[in-house]
């Protein structure tokens, strides 16, 4: 059997982070939690996850600047970053500054279901 | 020819020539006399009589009788000229006043001299009375009507004065004299060159000689200076003048002081600039264009408008303590220096504070007079006068709004002091309407992002229960269905804390319904709710024994423990791993005090005052936690006061925050 897929979820509400927790271990993902950016940067930096999972709107360091500091360095400029959050896609400058950072998808929390999110990591990480 | 017909023929001759005499003094109004002293002879003309007003066929009075046709100035004259003239020898001429109840009043010339015989010896007197009643009233009709003349010139403030061709003064009224600073005789007979310096009298001359070539009056406006200094602007108007035969004698002015006119002129004018100017940015202000745009465009006008260099806003720092140059507008060829004046602390300009707090405005006709250190920022940029006024919202400075003079020095007129107070109101308003817009659209987003917090828990937490492939135990299964509720809840909570502000802002006021509270009860439930929270950060929280006591109090229960939650909530929410935080109540005065005390990031002193205004949040509270609403202290402090009750704290950044709130008992 394979090695599981390592994903790192940085969210700072701690039932959004138990439910991701919940439904990508039961789908057999290997998954480490972090409540904001800051610590988010260095578990990420240090276990090289296969995919991350990012909440924008943070504590001491928002996901906005985490993914920045990400795509500085060698390894992380290409690992798949998934932003889930909620907040609203309006805001063209914000929009601009994300897509500079080339996350992998950009979903709403209230606009999608836990097993489409799923699905869509899977597809990414070739697992379909 | 007989004896006697020669004798009758000399006689006819001698008759005519006494005709003619007669007729010839009746013409000229002179009458003769002569007075024989040998004989004692008094002969008096025809036309004496006449003149005196007396029958010729009655003999002459003597010398004293007739004394008495006179007035008695003219006796006394009279008699005093006889008298020197017998004692001389001199012939003498007076003028009298003879008084003739049937005549009226006469003026005459009398003409006398002693006669003397061959030896010299005076053997009586002669002479003439000319009656020139009529010249002598012409005359004084003509010093009369001379004598006003000269007092309606004088009399009238303008300048009056006339000159012959050559320019020279042949007179003038008091005005001009004063006007000069001499007298009018010291004028008379001197030219422009005697009266004025050689540049000022070549003027005039050659506008006098202008005029004169053109044969009709001119106008001319000019400032002047009187020998006081006092410095005014007159209005001339000069004018050829003309002798009985239209010749042209001279040329004749008339100044009039128009200085205080002009200012009345300019005022209006100024005024109606104004109000129109006032008009066309207060359009400006209100139109729908871009903060940038509006500021911009105001500045560009108003530096057009008052022929400023430059004009230009500063903002200041949060903390107040530095100011940046945010905007400018720089006129043609003037050197824009809004790049090279980001982030100037007050502390090296103190004299800026200090001119806002004293006098409101700072304004400086010559900046090389000004204070060393707002010289030493000033004239590196050229400016050589410069007026600033502070932008407020409220009692809080934003900045400040100013404008500089970098060719020349300028006074500033108190009109434009003035239409810079107007505006420099409307740019702080346009600053507050952006602080409310913003504040509104961020509260929107925020409100918005924290619905969705709890919304996105309840549906994955759902997902989670529904997913039929995903194993979970009974006890799984009831986690996330309290995980569901807790979300609800949070939502329900954030909803009504919307729903009241709402309603506060259309006029709602709490209804308090009291019942009898547990308040241990009431704490405890909060602390529940809140566990996994304060369990998170390893808080330690300690409840006195005052709380945990059965404390009954008669209250709003909903109220109060929403005020309870909302102060631990926040002390939860700001305090750092492994905080503590303590709760506690006790009676003072009539009131039960409640404590609940952190030793968490605490609240920065320049926002202190600013924490129960409704959406505020302090700097380091958004840090901590991005999405709170800046509603909870708004509403906790209403709710406490709708009891009766009073909200306030204590705090240090860094150190934490104790809240209190106290109840009416």
């Amino acid at each position: 059997m394979d090695k599981p897929k390592k994903i790192i979820v940085i969210e700072d509400d701690p039932i959004l982070s138990k439910a991701l927790n919940i439904e990508l271990a039961g789908n057999g993902f290997d998954v480490v939690s972090s409540e904001n950016g800051e610590k988010g940067l260095c578990v990420v930096l240090a276990e090289h996850p296969d995919l991350i999972l990012l909440d924008l709107v943070m504590p001491k360091m928002d996901g906005m600047t985490m993914l920045e500091k990400l795509r500085e360095n060698t390894w992380g400029r290409t690992v798949p970053v998934i932003i889930l959050t909620n907040l609203s896609s309006a805001d063209e400058k914000r929009n601009k500054d994300i897509t500079k950072l080339e996350p992998t998808y950009y979903f709403m929390k209230t606009e999608i279901r836990l097993e489409e999110l799923v699905e869509k990591i899977k597809e990414k990480l070739k697992m379909l | 020819m007989s004896l006697s017909s020669i004798e009758g023929s000399k006689k006819s001759e001698l008759s005519l020539l006494n005709y003619e005499l007669n007729r010839a003094q009746a013409i000229a109004k002179i009458g003769s006399w002569s007075w024989d002293s040998i004989k004692g002879k008094i002969t008096w003309s025809k036309e004496l009589y006449h003149i005196y007003g007396l029958d010729h066929r009655l003999p002459a009075p003597d010398y004293l009788n007739h004394l008495k046709l006179y007035s008695l100035e003219s006796r006394k004259i009279l008699d005093r000229a006889v008298k020197i003239a017998i004692k001389d020898g001199k012939p003498y001429q007076v003028q009298l006043q003879l008084f003739n109840i049937s005549n009226g009043i006469k003026w005459v010339i009398g003409n006398g001299e002693v006669v003397r015989n061959s030896k010299g010896k005076v053997v009586g007197q002669r002479g003439t009375i000319q009656d020139i009643t009529k010249q002598k009233n012409l005359e004084d009709k003509i010093l009369h009507s001379s004598a006003l003349i000269e007092s309606l010139l004088d009399s009238t403030p303008d300048i009056i004065f006339f000159k012959n061709l050559n320019g020279v003064y042949l007179g003038c009224n008091t005005s001009f004299a004063e006007f000069i600073g001499k007298t009018k005789d010291k004028i008379i007979g001197k030219t422009d060159h005697d009266l004025f310096s050689m540049e000022i009298a070549d003027t005039f001359r050659k506008y006098d000689k202008a005029v004169l070539k053109l044969n009709k009056p001119n106008h001319n406006e000019e400032w002047i200076t009187y020998p006081d200094g006092r410095k005014i602007l007159i209005d001339t108007l000069k004018t050829p003048y003309y002798g009985p035969n239209k010749e042209k004698i001279g040329i004749l002015g008339i100044s009039r002081d128009i200085t205080e006119h002009k200012k009345l002129e300019y005022e209006v004018n100024n005024n109606l600039k104004q109000q129109k100017f006032l008009a066309e940015i207060s359009v400006e202000l209100n139109q729908y264009a871009s903060f940038d745009v509006v500021l911009n465009d105001v500045l560009k006008k108003l530096a057009i408008f008052t022929n400023a260099s430059r004009s230009y806003i500063f903002e200041d720092s949060i903390d107040g303590k530095s100011t940046s140059n945010t905007y400018e507008y720089c006129a043609k060829g003037v050197k824009p220096q809004i790049d090279n004046l980001k982030n100037i602390k007050y502390t090296f300009i103190p004299a800026f504070l200090k001119g806002f707090e004293e006098d409101g405005i700072i304004q400086s006709n010559d900046v090389s007079k000004m204070s060393k250190d707002l010289r030493a920022i000033l004239e590196p940029q050229g400016i050589k006068s410069i007026l600033l006024l502070p932008l407020f919202i409220g009692s809080r400075r934003l900045g400040f709004f100013g404008l500089d003079i970098t060719e020349k020095n300028r006074d500033w007129k108190i009109d434009e002091i003035h239409l810079l107070k107007i505006i420099s109101n409307s740019v702080s308003s346009i600053y507050a309407r952006k602080e409310v817009d913003s504040i509104k659209s961020e509260f929107i987003s925020v409100a918005s992002h924290q619905l969705k917090t709890p919304l996105a828990g309840i549906k994955w937490m759902s997902n989670l229960l529904l997913d039929g492939k995903i194993k979970k135990t009974i006890d799984q299964q009831n986690e996330y269905i309290k995980d569901i509720n807790y979300s609800n809840e949070r939502m329900i909570k954030l909803v009504s804390n919307l729903l009241y502000v709402s309603s506060i802002e259309s006029g709602y006021k709490f209804k308090i319904v009291k019942k009898k509270n547990n308040i241990a009860k009431i704490v405890d439930q909060i602390l529940l709710y809140n566990k996994q929270l304060s369990g998170n950060k390893k808080i330690k929280i300690i409840e006195s024994e005052s709380i945990s006591k059965k404390l009954i109090l008669n209250i709003d229960g909903n109220k109060i423990r929403q005020v309870i939650d909302n102060l631990i909530t926040n002390a939860i929410k700001y305090s750092k791993e492994n905080g503590i935080i303590e709760i506690d109540c006790g009676y003072k005065k009539g009131e039960i005090v409640f404590k609940i005390k952190d030793n968490g990031i605490g609240i920065p002193k320049e926002q202190q005052n600013k924490i129960f205004e409704k959406f505020y949040r302090a700097d380091n509270a958004t840090k901590n936690d991005p999405m709170g609403t800046g509603l909870g202290l708004y509403i906790t402090k209403l709710m406490v006061e709708a009891h009766g009750g009073k909200l306030w704290f204590e705090s240090k950044e860094n150190k934490g925050a104790t809240f209190y709130f106290s109840l009416p008992i």
